[in-house]
């Protein structure tokens, strides 16, 4: 087949977004990137400061409001690596999300999560075949694909004016726990208990920050119009993640 | 407490746990299931100008199977586009998966998981179109073309490495235009390419040993053996798209 003849069809196909018409967009930014972050995270252990994992996010929020995340980690520690698109909606609802995970040298599988209203669609894709399940979820929860970066996010409908220790409720996809666990997720309640804004500084910085604890036992610093994580600890487990750098902007 | 401790470890950090450490050993890295990585950025410009018109980020993984992860991000201001994508393919490069997210001029346009077993593909995307599966029959040699640029190189895995010589393949092409009332979907297409030859390029990102192509009009140099878009010129369109950051580990002498 002649090249010469294919390139019609091409460009027609695959190089769309490459038609030489000007927008009049063209000088100016992005108006899908209201703004944009990106940063790393480093997993550790508290006493020795011993490293197990880094994770590197991508934040895109909207001009809806929506946000979408995307993530990687090496988690070496754990002998695991993920890759996650995450969106959630102007309230931080969840409204899909993509994960692909790897464990100790092997395809553990992916799962695609749709919320529409009160359901959520679960596919997953891997060594275990096609599975699916329906749950239906509250108005008020939020999701677990695993990187930490997310995890800033279980605190969208804390309500700070009722205050005291408030339930939580999240759906915890289970494709990233070991092997002989049932893939998918699985809903489960918590508390949450708001501690105050706090000053908090990290690699990245210092940030003011609203400082949650999950029974006492788990300690979340988020910061900022997008609710990012600065520091998430266990003291009790001797594990902290720590945001070791972080860029943001409207544009590049 | 107790209860709740017990319950967000499965939530939230079963993996990350030191129980989980515990079970499976300690390591200092590096991770098993990476056998190497590589990241970069890439600049969006005219040729004539060079006027910006946009961006991309990806990160690469291969994996100990010798499967590759793509994940990009791209800011295609110049047509008030953003896309975000994760994409999977096997050893030899062909498709096994891939996952879009579109927003365009008109706002946000839809997702897309694309799965592909054996010689079927089906898709499943939800948006403003609303909800739109497809499954269709795709050959053995084919490709997922996403549009951001740091992939586009493994639709060339076909290559018999004979240079000069006019080659075919296919390509599911994704739409990806403005219009929101389309669902982002994909149709099977021919896909012209010819091998140049090798070549030694210098872009902003270093020097790197490239395969150069001529891809339906497009001139591309890309890594030899993992594909890598190092640079994509077009002419015609006034476009050029260049490796500007370029991070790796693990990544082999000749990057």
């Amino acid at each position: 087949m002649k090249l010469g003849a294919l390139s019609k069809t091409v460009f027609a196909t695959y190089a769309v977004l490459f038609s030489g018409t000007a927008f009049a967009a063209e000088l100016g930014q992005n108006p899908n990137v209201t703004r944009w972050s990106e940063g790393t995270i480093v997993y550790r252990t508290i006493e020795t400061q011993r490293v197990r994992a880094h994770e590197s996010w991508r934040l895109t929020a909207h001009p809806d409001g929506s946000r979408t995340i995307r993530s990687f980690v090496d988690n070496f520690d754990a002998e695991s690596q993920l890759n996650m698109i995450h969106r959630v909606a102007k309230d931080f609802r969840p409204l899909e999300s993509l994960v692909t995970y790897w464990s100790k040298g092997n395809y553990r599988g992916s799962g695609m999560f749709s919320v529409d209203g009160p359901t959520l669609t679960a596919t997953l894709s891997g060594p275990q075949g096609p599975l699916m399940e329906t749950v239906d979820v509250p108005e008020k929860f939020s999701m677990v694909p695993h990187p930490l970066a997310t995890d800033s996010w279980h605190t969208w409908y804390f309500d700070k004016a009722k205050g005291g220790a408030q339930t939580t409720t999240l759906y915890n996809v289970q494709i990233a726990a070991p092997s002989d666990t049932p893939a998918l997720g699985r809903l489960e309640n918590g508390t949450m208990t708001f501690e105050g804004v706090e000053e908090v500084t990290v690699p990245a910085g210092t940030f003011t920050t609203d400082h949650y604890t999950m029974n006492d036992s788990i300690h979340i610093w988020v910061s900022g119009p997008d609710n990012m994580m600065v520091r998430y600890a266990m003291p009790t487990r001797d594990l902290e993640y720590v945001l070791t750098s972080l860029k943001t902007g409207a544009t590049k | 407490m107790t209860k709740f401790v017990a319950t967000i470890f499965t939530v939230s950090t079963l993996l990350w746990s030191t129980l989980s450490v515990a079970q499976s050993g300690d390591t200092d890295g590096p991770n098993a299931n990476i056998l190497r990585w590589a990241s970069g950025t890439y600049a969006y410009t005219t040729l004539s100008d060079p006027r910006d018109r946009g961006w991309e980020r990806f990160h690469m993984n291969v994996y100990a199977d010798g499967s590759r992860t793509m994940n990009m991000w791209h800011d295609l201001k110049a047509r008030s586009a953003q896309f975000t994508v994760i994409h999977r393919v096997e050893a030899n490069f062909r498709p096994i998966e891939t996952f879009v997210s579109y927003w365009v001029a008109n706002g946000f346009k839809g997702s897309t998981l694309i799965r592909i077993d054996g010689d079927t593909l089906t898709a499943s995307a939800s948006g403003p179109a609303g909800q739109h599966d497809q499954t269709i029959p795709v050959p053995d040699v084919f490709s997922v073309g996403t549009h951001p640029v740091s992939a586009d190189g493994w639709h060339l895995w076909s290559d018999n490495g004979e240079s000069g010589v006019d080659q075919s393949s296919k390509i599911y092409s994704m739409e990806a235009s403005a219009d929101v009332t389309k669902p982002p979907l994909g149709t099977v297409r021919d896909l012209a390419f010819k091998r140049i030859g090798e070549e030694t390029i210098t872009v902003p990102a270093g020097t790197f040993d490239t395969i150069h192509y001529d891809l339906s009009g497009s001139q591309v140099w890309i890594t030899k053996e993992d594909r890598l878009m190092v640079r994509m010129i077009n002419e015609r369109f006034d476009r050029d798209y260049v490796l500007t950051e370029f991070d790796n580990e693990n990544y082999g002498e000749a990057r």
